[in-house]
């Protein structure tokens, strides 16, 4: 069984078109607007808490992540990022040093397309966390594409930059040689979780750092993520910029 | 007036039809009742039957689940068909009932042949059974001769199982019938086929426990695949999803993988009393499913009847009209 839901609809079955020439053929239910409108409305946040992917639309969300589409989508968040950067206070006066960025990491700085593709699902599956944690202490996540360019350019202007993740503590140094060897150094602060973190949702949990940097006097100019939990709650930052990913949900 | 199961072999006359049954009988009921008195009884219940189901597949489940509520109210005794203010029908509980205008229509036709002698009640003891025969199910046969109630109150369908109660509760209103666990785990077989109102789910799907989030002892694709279906509480979801319209076992397997649409359903494979006939009815021949079936379904039907003895009850005219009402 494919819990493929458009086959019990009604109306939306196999219909019949005359074309000029008089021809009947069978036109098959629009599969792709419809898992693309899924695909939308998880990114808009319109659609949330899911545990797997549509079954029908697990093909779909696997294409768009592995095709040029997806790299074009980042690469388009980076150039708007980048435009907002020109638009700061470090252009304008002296750097005093408080003015901070926040990226999470997976998903935004690396990529966990090859732990998909190796476990032979795009959240058809529930997301095995044991399997995920090894994938992500054997450190071979590579960059998600044109974010590095995107980090030094943050680095260079004077910002700092913090990294807050969902991730455990007791993967920190896996994370940190993954970064290193992926392009990234120079961070202010990397930020996991530790045993009593784990206890909030990781909105929660993302929304207390935040709230703890500015009250060390730091402004958030943006942050970036993958997923609606780097954004959500107080404080709000300037600017969000999220990265296209709905294989999964994390509240 | 109920009227709880006797004990098998019974007593007194009609000694040879007790002789030819293996199922346990009301003295009072006779799998020979209609012989003489209406001997197309059955083959113009059948007839019935086949031919509305024909066209409407989906009214031969509705038909087992309306024997169910109405054995399961006050007995067996076609109470569930009056029709009037404060009656079983009129209940919210009733209000997803179906197959009134086949069993009216049956009625119709018995009153031409055999006026004032077939009872509403036999007639949805017998088109229950032909709806399960149609459906591929178990044949089993069926004793006659229960009369009608007279009157119908709505109160009293609390006492009917919805699909939110637990084992336990489950099973103390099997035994105020005189059924049993197996009987209770059989019986929820008939969920092999049929349609579940999303109203009755809906919470397991989006509010369980005061969540936003589905119950968690559903499979978490089959949970998604509901949750789209059911948008609206007028929907409806098959009961079986893998072979929705075959009277099999695979309601059992299901409930082994976490794919029971009621919570009632999965919670059989949960409690200790029931999860191993679950394993049993998963894990043996369909055929063995389908024999016990027979056997608590003769059962359940025999629950609580009205026979000539109580000197109450009546043969109704109409089924959803008593005949001593004014209207």
């Amino acid at each position: 069984r494919d819990w493929n839901i458009l086959s019990q609809l009604k109306g939306t079955t196999t219909t019949t078109k005359t074309s000029q020439t008089g021809v009947t053929s069978l036109k098959a239910p629009n599969l792709n607007g419809y898992c693309e409108s899924w695909r939308v409305n998880v990114e808009l946040n319109n659609i949330r808490d899911f545990k797997v992917v549509p079954q029908e639309c697990v093909w779909f969300v696997q294409k768009y992540m592995t095709s040029s589409q997806y790299e074009d989508d980042v690469e388009r968040a980076v150039d708007e990022a980048i435009l907002y950067l020109g638009k700061t206070c470090c252009e304008k006066k002296t750097c005093d040093g408080m003015d901070a960025w926040i990226f999470d990491i997976d998903d935004t700085l690396l990529s966990t397309i090859p732990y998909h593709k190796s476990n032979g699902c795009f959240g058809g599956e529930q997301l095995n966390t044991t399997k995920f944690e090894e994938w992500q202490n054997s450190g071979k996540a590579p960059a998600v594409p044109h974010m590095v360019k995107l980090y030094h350019e943050i680095r260079e202007r004077g910002f700092k930059i913090f990294l807050i993740s969902s991730r455990k503590e007791y993967l920190r140094s896996a994370t940190v040689e993954n970064l290193i060897e992926a392009g990234y150094h120079s961070w202010s602060n990397l930020l996991l979780r530790g045993e009593d973190d784990e206890k909030k949702s990781v909105s929660q949990y993302k929304a207390d750092l935040r709230t703890w940097l500015t009250s060390l006097g730091y402004r958030v100019w943006g942050v970036m993520g993958a997923q609606w939990n780097s954004f959500s709650g107080c404080p709000v930052p300037k600017r969000t910029f999220k990265l296209p990913n709905s294989i999964y949900y994390v509240a | 007036g109920r009227k709880d199961l006797p004990g098998a072999g019974g007593y007194g006359g009609d000694d040879d039809d007790d002789t030819k049954s293996l199922f346990p009988l009301d003295n009072l009921l006779s799998l020979n009742y209609y012989d003489r008195i209406c001997p197309d009884f059955e083959k113009i219940v059948v007839t019935k039957v086949r031919e509305w189901t024909k066209s409407d597949s989906s009214l031969g489940p509705a038909l087992l689940r309306l024997i169910f509520h109405d054995c399961g109210v006050t007995g067996c005794d076609a109470s569930v068909l009056l029709d009037y203010e404060g009656t079983e029908r009129r209940s919210p509980a009733s209000k997803t009932l179906r197959g009134f205008e086949l069993i009216d229509d049956i009625k119709s036709e018995m009153e031409k042949s055999c006026p004032g002698k077939v009872s509403c009640a036999d007639i949805l003891t017998s088109a229950s059974r032909a709806a399960t025969v149609q459906l591929g199910g178990p044949y089993w046969p069926n004793v006659y001769g229960r009369r009608d109630s007279k009157h119908s109150y709505a109160r009293d369908v609390e006492k009917v199982p919805s699909g939110r109660r637990d084992v336990t509760a489950l099973l103390e209103t099997f035994q105020s019938y005189g059924l049993n666990v197996l009987d209770l785990v059989v019986l929820s077989g008939a969920h092999t086929i049929g349609k579940a109102s999303c109203g009755t789910i809906q919470s397991r799907l989006y509010n369980y426990n005061a969540t936003s989030g589905s119950d968690p002892s559903i499979d978490a694709k089959y949970a998604d695949y509901l949750q789209r279906r059911c948008r609206w509480a007028s929907e409806t979801v098959d009961l079986d999803p893998v072979t929705p319209a075959v009277f099999d076992n695979q309601y059992y397997i299901n409930l082994q993988k976490h794919m029971g649409v009621l919570s009632t359903d999965q919670e059989l494979v949960k409690d200790p009393r029931t999860a191993p006939l679950v394993k049993t009815f998963a894990e043996q021949s369909p055929q063995i499913f389908r024999q016990q079936f027979a056997v608590s379904m003769a059962k359940l039907v025999n629950v609580g009847v009205l026979t000539g003895e109580d000197r109450v009850g009546e043969i109704r005219k109409v089924c959803s009209k008593s005949n001593s009402r004014a209207y």
